[in-house]
Order: structure tokens, then sequence, then C-alpha cells
């Protein structure tokens, strides 16, 4: 894409309004020397979303016991399975059964276990579930990477860079991409890093441990100096730097770094007050369950989205909650009540604020888990977890363009593997860009001397999934 | 089932074929072979339409094979492409296409692979194609020689070659630059940091001799080495899972850092730091020679979860554009789409670095301290436990996959390979499960050696196709007696009772031979026992490789044992540092293509030896050991245009803001001839000239006339239309405006705080410690979780090779200038620095600081009156956030 054209605009207005235009300004083709990289720029056609929450579920939902529910599987729980299990991580053994309940909910019928019961009876009509996700490796750090990078173990941009690169921010008061985890997920930053794109792309971290809101973004204030004297001192360096300017006047980078200071400033308040849930309704912090980090961090996606971030992701919880390697029934019922209720409230905002049909919700984890139980090594209890799966799993999406009260593509009758309308995570990445209003194979960066895309040499936007 | 046409035993045909055989089989050729390429191949893969870069009706076109590599292996059907894509193996490889003709018969498969199996004799001449980029190649500007242009000994040749052109553009050069502002710029330039007050007081005509001192001062090398340092992708960290905290820290990487601040200030020759950096520990240097520290160039990248591909395509990168200016990296999966690089060229170079390992052991490049005494006791100790723990684990695991043979033949013939075997991941094993590398190896081995004249696997591929035991026609063959025995008295009926007799027979044969070699000392060697016991068995692997063969608890147990290595080297301060080396393998490795880069298709065997494009006429297979010297010494070799080319033009470039290549690290045919390429050629031959010093090449460039202009331009008409018609300066009519970089910003703020330690080398302190005053080149550099100020202020990502840092402004700069505890403490330290005198001699005092200059009157004024109602450490503070200070003119 041709960044150049509209950034060179971006700063010609820029100047024009702050009137430094001392002449030479108005001459074409000076100003490019100084991209905003944030400056909002156009997608390739018109998008169906205008930006991405990312509800991650880290360390491999299981797909069984959630979105994709097999009787198959029920009818040989405790026996081996007919067709023999596929290679994963671990070792596993005879089939398992889920111990979820499952339902159909809504107008079209989903189906949906107790585990995201609130979610599924709330807004079935407007899910679409990919029953055909599949990835490369049982492993959680490649598996991770590929589902944020588009490649397993390379330094490769995250999809929310890859966004921000090619749109920019709507809002130059706030990073383009954020994303939210109590702790750290497994790969840690290289989740969201920006790779070989400028550094400005990546992902702004929020540990979402702290609840003080100043302790969230790094100099987001100053400790000592009060609002009314920091203005003050702005106002003597914009003197001393348009002096400065004087003889200088048609650098576009002095320029640029005056503005930058102003938009700090306005960015502290923002910034703050984006993420300081507080400023909500009761009823709405309730529905939320804000008072959990689950809820907060989902409240504040809102919050953010609103304001015009592209991308912002919420993982579950540090390392990787969802691994529910023993007593999954258990475990994936506790994980459930801490995640249901507020991915039930994000949609249910969203909608009633006008913002679903722009919002893409993702929700889901980097694999799915085995329909065999695995055979803990060393242990002597019975087994009653279940071993990564990468060759079948779901991811739910709901609003920005997606069909509701759909399940799309199968796995086979136990949920081992995708069989029908199979989804790679390439695939996944290609529709997120194509509902964003990009051609995958067109969002390119040259680097060490090839062209790079989030998809690498793959990926297929899934169009049946797009309303 | 076809009858072959020659029944001579393979070990036959590989020592004498040549001689007996020829004719036969280019009958073979004829009959069988030609009329399968000329019928089902050569309409796609012709001279028409070589689809898949591909073709078929030469032997050339094979030989250099398609987008995947070449698409035949001579003597080895199983790993051939062409026979791969007939046998449908592979769902995105079928040929012939389902919808031209679809797949061929039994029989013609057979031919084709007994065709290959026999060396894959082909009488056809007439070249394949030559890629076009191949041809354009030799042309391209960068491959070229050095060829200096004559430049008038009275004249600057700096000047004289950029004058002409600014001439012939009608484009005016601006004035000198004002004696401050060069002083500053080349202080900044040369050292990263501010001009002293006495530095600023040089008179014009003693700049030549500000240089020399710039770059006799140890500071030089803080600055240049931190450019070289972005190109060799350097971090103190390492990468992946579960490297937080001291778990992170690879102890030693500094002694790299510290090796290149060195050699810059030393002026070590650029051919020798090539050298040093590549194969230091073949260059007869010292032992304990603190230039072995050099080889962290190769060590010190990312660690790709363990991935051994990866972690050498990262050093084929960093060598390959960081010297050569080639992005040889493209050419792992096909030939390069647009440079010539060859997927052989690629995995020669792959060669030289899987035929060297890092050792546990590494040599100590610094004398023990009395402190650092209890570390050297505890390392010995604990280097013998990993080797004692690693030597038991190998011989464990190679003598209970020896014990599983009849296990590993069962899996090959009743399954199908899967995930496991062929892609890399952490499979977590308990003891007794057969390992996937060792099952594929196996397949690997049968799938060669199943066909009817092996004299061992001969039986395997008759019974696999019809269970019938055919003793006499098999001795006849030469079938090995003990198979023909073992298989009359198992009579196996099923694949699985077949392949368990296999495995049996030739599992007491090793147990008897375990006898006999108790009992003598030097066993004949035995082609069934060596099955088991040579280098070429499937069992068989490097000792350095046994932690991927682990299981899951001897895994993470040994893990944690060698991690303790680098654990107790991070909790011994005192600790003396050692070299992050490479060393040759014991076993060199063989490198064979790696159809479309992926490691589970080796195909052609290809030498260790330069890429072509850039070596000379007699281009020869390396010749010592790894080959890492040879690989050195042709990058630096005089037949090799592109190193000093590479070299000059990333100097330039730090001086001018620009360089001369628009691609520091791509000289490839993407990249346009500059249009200052006689000035390129000019500096790169002087710089050979000078030894490959560095320093005489800064003092070229800096006594230009180019190097001393002002970066302001008068309003007049003439300069505003050029400016209009040059906007980006291209013809360096003047200079660029640069604003400081994260390490000059961060020490700029240390020098004004008037508490910059000086204390050069050793380990790392952390840049987010408010009290580490020592200068940026020196702190901790993560991989992960990197701290706000290295992501804010464009910083080099040291996950990969960085030519070129980007520079953005972003308000996440201007929000640490205005509320970062560290900006804060500067304003603070600056501050206290002019506590004494009335309030205009403050003010002046802050500027002299800060700016290195007097205030104007208005300057002056604007500043007493803030001070009136505001405290002194917020007027500081303003200083600080200037653009006057962030910018060099």
């Amino acid at each position: 894409m041709n960044a150049h054209s509209e950034l060179r605009l971006t700063r010609r207005d820029l100047l024009r309004r702050t009137g430094t235009g001392l002449g030479l300004l108005a001459l074409p083709g000076l100003l490019e020397a100084s991209p905003n990289p944030l400056a909002p720029k156009e997608p390739h056609f018109k998008p169906r979303a205008k930006q991405i929450i990312h509800v991650y579920l880290n360390g491999g939902p299981s797909h069984v016991d959630t979105w994709d529910p097999k009787p198959e599987l029920t009818k040989w729980g405790g026996k081996k399975l007919p067709v023999g299990n596929l290679t994963t991580e671990r070792e596993t053994g005879v089939a398992l059964a889920s111990p979820f309940k499952f339902k159909q909910h809504g107008e079209s019928g989903l189906w949906c276990s107790s585990v995201f019961e609130q979610t599924a009876s709330l807004h079935a009509d407007k899910l679409c579930v990919i029953r055909s996700m599949h990835a490369n490796t049982p492993n959680h750090e490649q598996s991770m990477r590929l589902m944020n990078t588009g490649d397993e173990r390379q330094s490769r941009p995250s999809y929310g860079s890859w966004l921000t690169y090619g749109l920019g921010s709507e809002n130059q008061n706030l990073p383009g991409f954020v994303t939210m985890c109590p702790g750290l997920p497994v790969a840690d930053s290289s989740n969201w890093r920006s790779s070989f794109l400028p550094g400005i792309y990546q992902g702004t971290y929020l540990d979402t441990r702290k609840t003080k809101v100043v302790e969230l973004i790094a100099n987001i204030r100053n400790s000592e100096i009060s609002t009314n004297d920091q203005h003050k001192q702005l106002d003597l360096l914009a003197k001393l730097n348009k002096r400065h300017q004087r003889t200088r006047s048609e650098d576009a980078n002095l320029e640029a770094r005056i503005q930058s200071f102003e938009l700090a400033f306005r960015m502290q308040m923002e910034a703050t007050d984006a993420l300081d849930v507080s400023k909500e309704t009761k009823e709405t912090q309730k529905l939320y369950k804000a008072d959990t980090v689950h809820g907060r961090q989902l409240l504040i996606a809102r919050r953010l989205v609103e304001r015009g971030v592209r991308v912002v992701q919420c993982y579950h919880g540090d390392v990787q909650p969802w691994d529910s390697h023993n007593d999954i029934g258990k475990a994936h019922k506790k994980l459930g009540e801490e995640a249901d209720a507020p991915i039930a409230a994000l949609i249910t905002d969203l909608k009633r604020r006008g913002l679903l049909d722009d919002t893409l919700v993702v929700c889901g984890g980097e694999f799915g888990r085995t329909p065999a139980v695995e055979i803990p090594i060393g242990s002597k209890a019975p087994p009653t977890g279940r071993d990564h799966n990468h060759y079948g799993f779901s991811v739910c999406l709901a609003g920005g363009g997606v069909k509701g009260g759909m399940a799309y593509g199968r796995t086979d009758e136990f949920g081992y593997g995708a069989i029908e309308n199979p989804v790679h995570v390439n695939d996944l990445h290609a529709t997120m860009l194509y509902l964003m209003g990009f051609d995958h194979e067109q969002l390119t960066y040259h680097h060490a001397g090839r062209d790079f895309r989030l998809t690498g040499v793959a990926g297929t936007v899934v169009k049946d999934v797009i309303a | 089932m076809i009858k072959p046409v020659l029944l001579t035993p393979l070990f036959v045909i590989i020592t004498c074929g040549a001689m007996i055989a020829d004719d036969k089989r280019a009958e073979f050729f004829e009959k069988r072979i030609r009329p399968i390429l000329v019928e089902h191949c050569h309409e796609c893969h012709g001279p028409d339409e070589a689809s898949g870069e591909l073709r078929l009706d030469t032997k050339a076109g094979w030989m250099r094979g398609g987008e995947g590599g070449p698409a035949i292996v001579p003597g080895d059907p199983s790993t051939s492409l062409l026979i791969r894509a007939v046998k449908y193996e592979d769902e995105e490889l079928q040929m012939p296409p389902s919808d031209e003709g679809g797949k061929l018969s039994v029989r013609q498969v057979d031919d084709l692979s007994a065709w290959i199996r026999q060396g894959a004799i082909d009488p056809r001449t007439g070249d394949d194609v030559a890629r076009s980029v191949d041809e354009t190649g030799k042309n391209h500007w960068a491959f070229q020689p050095i060829s200096p242009p004559h430049v008038p000994p009275s004249q600057h040749p700096v000047d004289y070659l950029i004058d002409r052109q600014l001439k012939e553009r009608g484009l005016i050069p601006t004035a000198a630059a004002e004696m401050p502002k060069l002083i500053r710029r080349a202080t900044y330039d040369l050292h990263g940091l501010p001009p002293s007050r006495e530095q600023l007081a040089t008179p014009r005509d003693k700049f030549q001799q500000l240089v020399s001192d710039l770059l006799a001062s140890p500071r030089y090398g803080e600055r240049w080495g931190r450019h070289w340092l972005d190109v060799a992708r350097y971090s103190d960290a390492k990468d992946g899972v579960l490297m937080y905290g001291d778990a992170r820290i690879r102890p030693f990487a500094y002694t790299y850092r510290d090796y290149v601040v060195r050699a810059f200030n030393e002026d070590k020759p650029f051919d020798q730091f090539v050298r040093e950096q590549i194969a230091a520990d073949q260059m007869d240097l010292p032992d304990n020679s603190a230039d072995l520290a050099a080889m962290g160039l190769l060590t010190l990248g990312r660690m790709f979860d363990g991935n051994p591909h990866d972690i050498i395509d990262d050093q084929i990168d960093v060598i390959a554009r960081g010297f050569l200016g080639l992005t040889a990296g493209c050419a792992r999966c096909h030939d390069h789409k647009s440079d010539p690089l060859s997927m052989a060229d690629y995995y020669s170079l792959y060669g030289v670095f899987a035929s060297s390992i890092e050792p546990y052991e590494r040599p100590r490049i610094e004398d023990i301290s009395e402190p650092g005494q209890a570390y050297e006791t505890e390392l010995d100790k604990k280097l013998e436990e990993v080797f004692t723990t690693r030597g038991a684990h190998y011989q464990q695991t190679l003598e209970t996959a020896r014990d599983q043979i009849a296990d590993y033949l069962v899996r090959v013939a009743t399954t199908e390979p899967d995930l496991s075997e062929t892609a890399s991941f952490f499979l977590s094993l308990t003891p007794e499960q057969l390992r996937p590398q060792i099952t594929y190896r196996w397949r690997k081995m049968i799938a060669r050696r199943a066909h009817p004249e092996d004299p061992i696997f001969g039986p395997w591929h008759d019974m696999m196709r019809e269970p019938k035991l055919r003793a006499d026609h098999w001795r006849q063959r030469g079938v090995d007696q003990r198979i023909v025995d073992g298989l009359v008295a198992a009579k196996p009926k099923t694949p699985k009772e077949i392949a368990h007799a296999y495995g049996e027979i030739v599992r007491s044969v090793w147990a008897r031979e375990k006898e006999l070699q108790a009992e003598l000392d030097s066993p004949d060697s035995d082609a069934l026992a060596d099955l088991l016991l040579s280098k070429e068995s499937p069992i068989w692997f490097p000792e350095n490789e046994i932690y991927y063969y682990l299981s899951r608890q001897q895994k993470d147990a040994f893990r944690g044992l060698v991690n303790q290595l680098d654990a107790i080297s991070v909790k011994h301060k005192a600790a003396a540092g050692r070299a992050m080396v490479m060393v040759d393998a014991e076993s060199l490795y063989n490198p064979v293509i790696f159809q479309r880069g992926d490691p589970a298709l080796p195909g052609t065997p290809v030498l260790r030896q330069f890429l072509r494009i850039a070596s000379g006429e007699n281009r020869s297979p390396f010749a010592n050991g790894s080959g890492r010297i040879d690989l050195a010494n042709a990058i630096v070799s005089s037949e090799n245009p592109l190193t000093a080319r590479v070299w000059v033009n990333r100097v330039w470039m730090h001086h001018f803001g620009e360089p001369l290549v628009e691609n520091p690290s791509d000289f490839g045919l993407r990249t346009k001839r500059p249009v200052y390429h006689e000035l390129l050629d000019y500096l790169a031959a002087k710089f050979i000239e000078y030894g490959w010093r560095t320093k005489p090449l800064h003092e070229l460039i800096m006594t230009s006339a180019a190097y001393r202009r002002a970066s302001e331009i008068d309003h007049t008409e003439k300069m505003v239309n050029q400016i209009a018609s040059d906007p980006d300066n291209r013809f360096f009519w003047r200079a660029n405006r640069r604003r400081l970089d994260l390490e000059q910003m961060r020490d700029t703020m240390l020098v004004i705080s008037g508490k910059i330690d000086y204390t050069m080398y050793g380990r790392p302190p952390s840049i987010t410690d408010l009290a580490n005053y020592r200068r940026t080149v020196y702190a901790f550099v993560e991989r992960q979780n990197l701290p706000n100020i290295i992501q804010t202020f464009d910083s080099a990502n040291a996950d990969a090779s960085t030519a070129r840092r980007v520079t953005t402004t972003v308000p996440q700069q201007a929000l640490f200038a205005m509320n970062s505890e560290f900006i804060a403490q500067t304003a603070q330290a600056l501050a206290t620095r002019v506590s004494e005198g009335s309030d205009a001699e403050r003010v002046a005092k802050i500027y002299d600081i800060a700016l290195g200059r007097t205030p104007s009157t208005e300057e002056l004024e604007l500043g007493i009156s803030f001070v009136k109602t505001n405290p002194w450490k917020q007027y500081a503070h303003i200083l600080l956030m200037t653009n006057e200070l962030m910018f060099v003119d």
C-alpha cells in the first residue's frame, strides 16, 4: 500500500491548521520527510469492521467441551477410539466423554455447553462458531505465535501491528493496538511484537494486575508537576521551539516533534480516562462483573474501541490458564465462570451502543484439546484431562460483518481433526484482515530483501462466514 | 512387477558402475524413461511453459530443478521430488495433475525409481534455460569489480565527485556550517555526545585536529561499536519460553559487545574483524585471547525454541546481509526471486554452520580475580556433571533404540509417517516411546534400500509385495545368509510379522556382536550389525543432539542442568569473562538442499563453498573443517567487491544520515546503482588501500566540504526552488539535520546532569536503573519485554540484523520527556548545578550546559520571568525538551 501520499496530506493539513505556514511550507513535496506513522489511513476497500476485540482464552480451551458437541465421543467414553488417536504432545488413551451438558440456543439452535451458557443463551444468533480451525503443532509457544503473528518461530509482526501499520490510529491520543493480560501469556511479548515493522506498531501492553489507572501506561502522569504547571512548561517550550524553528522552517521533523508534545499533553487525560472503568454506570460495571479482572479488561476494551483503538486483546490470564491437563470438568467450569459473563456482557453492551456491527469480537485460544484422555506421566491417579490438539478446534466470532447463528466447518465425529471446510490460522487472519478492509496479499512490508505479509505464503478468506 | 534391466548389486554400481553399465543404462533411459517424460511431462515442463520454473526436457533442467530445488537426487528415489510427485505422496505436489492425465502407472513409477536409483543417467544435452536473474545479475553494478575513478590530486576527492554532479544538475551547495554547529555535528557523529566547552572553542583551521582527537578517544568505539551492534542484532538476553529474570541473561554476551567497542577503538582492520567474528577459533590466536569473543556474532542471535534450522538461517542472514549486503535468507525455500542466489548457495552456507557447534565449555578470556575463583571451581564441577550426564543419556538412548529395532521396523511397515516425525515440535515422550526422528530415519533407509537388488532389504521388498519365501532365489542374488535363514525360520506372513522377523534377526546379530566385542577389541565390520552400530545407522546421531531424544523428565532435568551453567555465571558477578565461541563439530555435516526449505525433504547434496555470485572464477570447496575460516576469507577476498562497498556505505550513512546505496544491507538487483557510484567505489578502494581501516576513512569524509556544509538554507527563491526539486537532499548539497537517537539522547542527559560515568566494558547494568550513569551502549539489551524507553525511541530490533533504524515521532516520546523519572532526575541535577548567582547568570549557565551557547536577550527574559513563579527544576526541564537539544544541525 502507498502510505506516503496519505501521510503527506495529513502532515500538510496539520501544518496548515497550526498556522506555521512560513511561505515555504506550502511547497509540494516538502512535507513528506516525517510521516506520522499513526496518522489514520484508508484500508484497501470498504471495511466491515473498524476494530477488533480479541478475547484470548490462552492455554487451549477444549472445543469438545464448549462449542463442538460430540455425541459419539460420549458413546465411546472410556473405550479406545476406533480410529486411533493422533499424535499430540503427550500420550493419550481412551475417549473422554465431555463432562458438560450441551444445549441448543437461539432461533438458530447453535450448540454450546454450559461453559459459555450465558453468552450462548443471550447471543447465539449473533455468534459464528468456526468449528474447523486447525494449526500446525501441539505446543503452546509456537501456536500462540502462530495465532498472533502467523508464524510459529520467526520474529514476525503480530496481526495487531499489521493492522495498526495499515490503518494508523483513529485516535492520536491513544495507541492503536492495546493488549491486556493479568500477568504474561506464554511467549509473552512475541505475541504482540511489531518485529520488523516500526516499534510504534507494537501492542501497548497493560498488566491488568495493576488496578490503578495511572500505573497502567508508562509516563502517563507527572507525579510532581501539576497539570497547570505543566501547561506553563509546555507554553514556554513552544515559544523556544518556535524561535529555533525560524531559520529552519522547511523542516517538517521539527514541527512534528512540536505537535507531539501537544498530543502527549492531551493523551495524558484521554488515555487514563479510557482506562477508568469507574466512569461507567453501576449497571454496566455489574453487567461486566467489573470487579473481576476479566470483566474489567473487557470493559476497558469496549471503552478503547469506542475511542478509536483498532485492536484490543484481552488474555484470560498469566501463562496458560485454559491448559486443563487434569480434571477438565472442574477446571473448565471455573474458567467458564470467569469468562462467560463478561463476554456476554461485552456483546450486550456493544450491541446496545450500536458498536457491534463495527466491532469484530474474536473469542478462542491457540488450539483445542484431545477427545482422548491424556495419560499423565508418572501418576497413578485416573486420568481426567485432555492434551493439546491443533488438528481441530473452535473459534467463536461475533459482530464486525460476520454471520450470526452459524456453526461453520466440522471436525470428525470425535472432534480430533477438522474435516469439513478446514480453516487454518492463516485463513482466519486473511478473513480478519478482509473484514478490516484489507487484501491480506497486498498488505506488505519490505524487509531483508522480501515483501512480508501476515499470512506468509498462505491464507484464504473464508467468505462463507461473512454476512 | 517389473523385471529390472540391471541386476547388478547396488554396491557394484556405486563403485564401478560407470565403467560397466553406462550404455545399458542409457538404453534403459531411451526405452523406458524418455517416453514417460515426453508423453507426460514435457508439455508443462518444457521450453514453452516451464511450470514451477522446472524443465524436464534436458538434464540441466532437472538438475537445477524448479521452485522447490532439484527434481531428482541421483541414487535416491525416495528423496527425489519427482518421485514424491508421481507417487502422489504429498497433497500439494501431485504430478501429472489429475486434469492432465493423472497418476502414472505403477510400472512407470517403478521405472522412474529404478532409473534414479541407478544414478539417473541422462544422455540428453541442451541447456536449461538459465534463470533471467542469473544473466542480468552478471551485469548488476554491485557485482562488478571495484573501479575507482581518477581524481585530480589538487582536489578533495569527495568534493570533486560530488560537486561534479551538483554542477551538472544545477544544484547549489549551502555555505559552510558555523563552527559551533559543525563541532557539535562532529562530536555527536564520532562520540554520540555533545561537545565540551573546550571542543566548542576549536577554530576553523583546527577542525582536522579535532577530528583526529575525537577518533583517538575511547568514546569513539562506544559510538561506532553500537552501529555495528545494530547490524549484529546484539542482545544480552535469551528469548523463548521461561526466559524471565536471571534465566533470560546470556551472562557473557557482553564480551562480544566489548570486543566490538575495542575493535573500533583499536581501528582493527575490517577484514580481520570479519575473520574473527566468523572463525576466531581457527586463527591461531593465543589461548584465552579476548578476540575469541568476536564469535558472539554467531552465537548470540535468537534461539527459535531450539530449532537448529532457524538458528542457522539467522546466522546466514546476519552474515550475508551484514557483510555482503545480500539477502541470502530468501534462498532457503526457493531460488532467490530477484537475485542470482540459488538454494544450492544457501545450503552451501548452511553446511558451514551445521558443521559448527557452540560448546558448553567456553574459553576464559580474562584473568581470574580473587573473588572469581569460586566461580571457576563451581563451573568445573558443573561442566563435569553436564558431560557425564550427557554421555550417559547418549549411550542409553542408542542402546534402547538398538534394542527396539523390531518395534521401529514394525512401526515403519505398518504406519504412515506422522507429524511428529517430520515437523519439529516438542513432544513429551515417555522413556519407552519410540523416538520419532529415529523412526523417520528407518523409514528413509528402508525406502532407499527396499528394492530387489539389496543384499539385506531385497527380501523385505519382495515379501512386502507377496509374502512368499524364495530362499534359493535370494541366495542366488547374494542376500545375506542370516536374513534368508531367519526369514525361513520365522515364516512371516503379514507386514508386521515380516518387519518383526527382520528386527529379531538384526537384533540377535547385534547381541552376538556385543558379546564378541567384549572378548575381542577390534571386531570386523558386519553389514547387519552395522545397521545398528555404524554412523550410517538410522539410530545414530551426534552426541550434541541428545537433548532432542530425551524423555520429558530427562529433558527437563538435563535442560535444568545445562541452564545452571549460565545460572552460576550470572550469580558469580566476579567471574572472569568467557567467549561465546563456536567450534567445528566432531563430525562435519555434508549439506543437501532441503526441498522447499523443509528439512524433512532432503535433496541434492551440495558442497560447503561460497556464494557463486560473489566468488571469482575459481570457486573451490571450503577445505578447512566446517569451512568457517574459508567463508571469512572469501568474504574479504579481493575477488569479492561487496564487502568493502557495503561497509563504506554504512560509514557514509552514519555521517550524513543517508547512505549512498539506498538499502545498506541489500545490494541485490532491486537496489539501483547509486547516483554516487563513483564515490562509493572511490571510498571502497581507498578503504582497502588504508588496510581496511575505518579511522582514515572517517578523516577523509569529514574533511570534505560536503560534510562541513550547513543544514540551514537561505530562503532565497533559488534555494526554495532547489529544496522543492530535491527535498530529500539526494545529492548531498547540504547537511541533513538529525534527531538524537536513543543512545545519544540518554547519554546527553547524563552529560548534562554532570553524572555520566565513563567506566568501560563489563557486565551490563539495567537501562531503567536510575542510578545507572554509564553510557547507554553498556546497558542490558533486552530481547523480550522491552523497556518503554527502548520501544519508544526507535532502538534497533535485536531479533534480526538492523541496517538502519527507523525514526518516528510519536507522543510517547514526548510523554517520556515530560513525565519520566529519568528526565525529572536530569532536570533536578541540572538545576542543582546552577544553584549559584543571579537569575540571569543561572539561566545563562543552564543554556551553556544544556545547549552549549549563551541565551539571547529574549531567551534570557523568558527564563527569568518563568523562574519568578516556578521552580528552577521545572525551567531546567523545559530546556531538556527543546528541539534545539534533540536535533543536530
